[in-house]
């Protein structure tokens, strides 16, 4: 038989006591795990169906109305400027490839420098190209954001280009020195047509949180939709280039006479003696009838 | 006096059969007499645009050069066509018969008896205007159309191809002294800049271009069946054709 003494009553209701406070501390562990875990998902499915919102209200129609420009610098412009717009960029620059297997800076823009070249600005862009290969190795330029992104066609973020070691970007670090500015998020989306081809690329510079407005990393959500945008520009893009290589061949239909080959061939038939006679006929009948009708 | 109308091509598939069935329409409205020879015998179509189907014709020009039938009798009345009031418009078809088609291409022909056909044509049916739908291409038949015409429309595509071809054909009327020469640039893309076109070519040619004839989904669809200045006169096309027609009209 087992009795039990007061001093172990007393334990024993010490220790139901611990294990009541453990198992109430566990509760509202448990209860505030299942709140933040709810609140978690909450959170999640708010930024989808923003997400979700910005596709369909922004995205889409960003889309269509691209498709729609018949002008290529507006075009341009339009791309360049929406997507910064949507990401809440600062800065952007947008790219197109050449024949000559370059980069071509077409447009580029910034709110805090206030800089705005190409598109309809009036101001050229005097930047020299980018060369998608080493022009005496011919090896692919691998170093360089945009033409790694146009190489592997895919869109690459970089959350901080100072402290960013795989790629070059000595050339952002020393236009900051001039320009008195700083370069910290990078977001590169390629644009791929119809074929897949890299057309050009769209280059986005430091994102902003909408709120404080300091400058954040490209959220993997904007990558996302930056990609998407990436594609109805680029089949805006391509429909008008093809229109437009179509328009500049017609532009330059060489209307061509062979006069060598032309004088060859109706010499042939003028000596023929079938000819000769028709000639003679034809002048006779003409002849006939100025004297009817004088 | 009757005028003699030759509609050429240098290659086939300009829309040549096409804008003679038009041009002669438009004739026809102008209440003038009219009929249509389609002499190109190794491919004809005409007959296409102005519904004359192969079970109506008895007599066509093959007939004639066979000295078969003289050549009014291979003229039928397709004026109905037109489906509104003009002065008549005939058309001496070429026969569609595989067998005929074959004879012709076989045994040739004396081309002086087009022109004697041409001839009674105008006079028995105491015609306007003789249009002739031409074979692409420079041979004794079109060369003997083209001395005989009082106008000569040279239609092409602006292409390089039809551009070479077109020199040949331009300098050989030239030295038939053909009175009135046109050009009809057809299947033009209307993206093209028409005027920027037109001075070119009658810079290198030194023969007006009458009308630049935009390429257009109408015309493709209905495909030859109809006559487009008819069916969708008020399209850019078929105010060019009346255009042309005009300037002949005027002649």
């Amino acid at each position: 038989m087992t009795t039990s003494s007061p001093s172990t009553i007393w334990e024993f209701y010490w220790a139901f006591g611990i294990c009541a406070s453990l198992l109430g501390v566990a509760g509202i562990y448990v209860g505030q795990k299942t709140r933040t875990q709810t609140m978690q998902l909450l959170r999640r499915v708010e930024r989808e169906k923003a997400r979700a919102d910005k596709l369909a209200n922004f995205v889409i129609p960003i889309g269509l109305a691209l498709a729609a420009e018949t002008n290529l610098d507006q075009l341009l412009e339009k791309i360049l400027l929406e997507a910064k717009a949507l990401s809440l960029a600062d800065g952007g620059t947008l790219y197109l490839v050449s024949p000559e297997k370059t980069l071509r800076f077409v447009m580029i823009v910034n709110d805090t420098l206030k800089i705005a070249m190409g598109g309809t600005s009036g101001k050229e862009v005097s930047l020299p190209p980018l060369h998608l290969y080493d022009v005496l190795t011919g090896l692919p330029n691998q170093s360089n954001i945009a033409t790694s992104c146009t190489l592997g066609a895919k869109s690459i973020a970089v959350d901080d280009v100072y402290t960013e070691k795989g790629f070059d970007f000595s050339g952002a670090k020393a236009f900051d020195q001039r320009m008195s500015y700083r370069t910290i998020s990078v977001l590169c989306v390629p644009l791929r047509d119809g074929q897949q081809n890299v057309i050009g690329v769209l280059q986005l510079v430091n994102a902003q949180d909408p709120d404080s407005r300091q400058v954040v990393p490209f959220a993997p959500h904007l990558r996302q939709m930056m990609e998407l945008l990436g594609l109805l520009a680029a089949a805006a893009l391509g429909s008008y280039l093809r229109l437009k290589t179509l328009t500049d061949q017609i532009a330059d239909l060489k209307i061509q006479i062979d006069e060598a080959k032309k004088e060859r061939q109706v010499t042939e038939i003028t000596e023929t003696d079938y000819f000769k006679g028709l000639q003679t006929r034809a002048r006779e009948m003409r002849a006939k009838v100025k004297g009817q009708n004088p | 006096m009757a005028k003699i109308v030759s509609i050429h091509s240098y290659r086939g598939g300009t829309g040549k059969s096409n804008l003679t069935a038009n041009l002669a329409s438009q004739a026809a409205l102008a209440g003038k007499r009219v009929a249509v020879v389609d002499t190109d015998v190794q491919s004809p179509g005409i007959h296409v645009p102005f519904g004359l189907g192969e079970d109506r014709v008895e007599f066509a020009l093959n007939h004639f050069i066979w000295g078969e039938c003289p050549i009014e009798n291979a003229a039928y009345d397709v004026s109905a066509a037109l489906g509104q009031p003009a002065g008549p418009i005939y058309l001496v078809p070429s026969s569609i018969k595989i067998s005929d088609i074959g004879r012709i291409l076989k045994e040739g022909y004396d081309v002086r008896l087009l022109n004697d056909g041409f001839q009674a044509l105008i006079e028995k049916l105491n015609l306007d205007f003789l249009f002739i739908d031409t074979h692409p291409g420079v041979n004794e038949e079109t060369l003997l159309s083209i001395a005989i015409s009082d106008t000569l429309v040279l239609i092409l595509r602006p292409d390089q191809q039809d551009f070479q071809g077109t020199a040949v054909t331009v300098a050989l009327a030239k030295k038939l002294d053909v009175p009135q020469m046109m050009l009809v640039i057809n299947k033009a893309l209307p993206s093209m800049n028409f005027d920027d076109l037109r001075a070119r070519v009658e810079k290198i040619y030194d023969v007006p271009v009458a009308a630049i004839l935009p390429l257009t989904t109408e015309l493709v669809q209905l495909a030859s069946s109809g006559l487009i200045s008819l069916v969708h006169p008020d399209l850019e096309v078929s105010r060019e054709m009346r255009k042309v027609a005009a300037q002949i009209l005027a002649s």
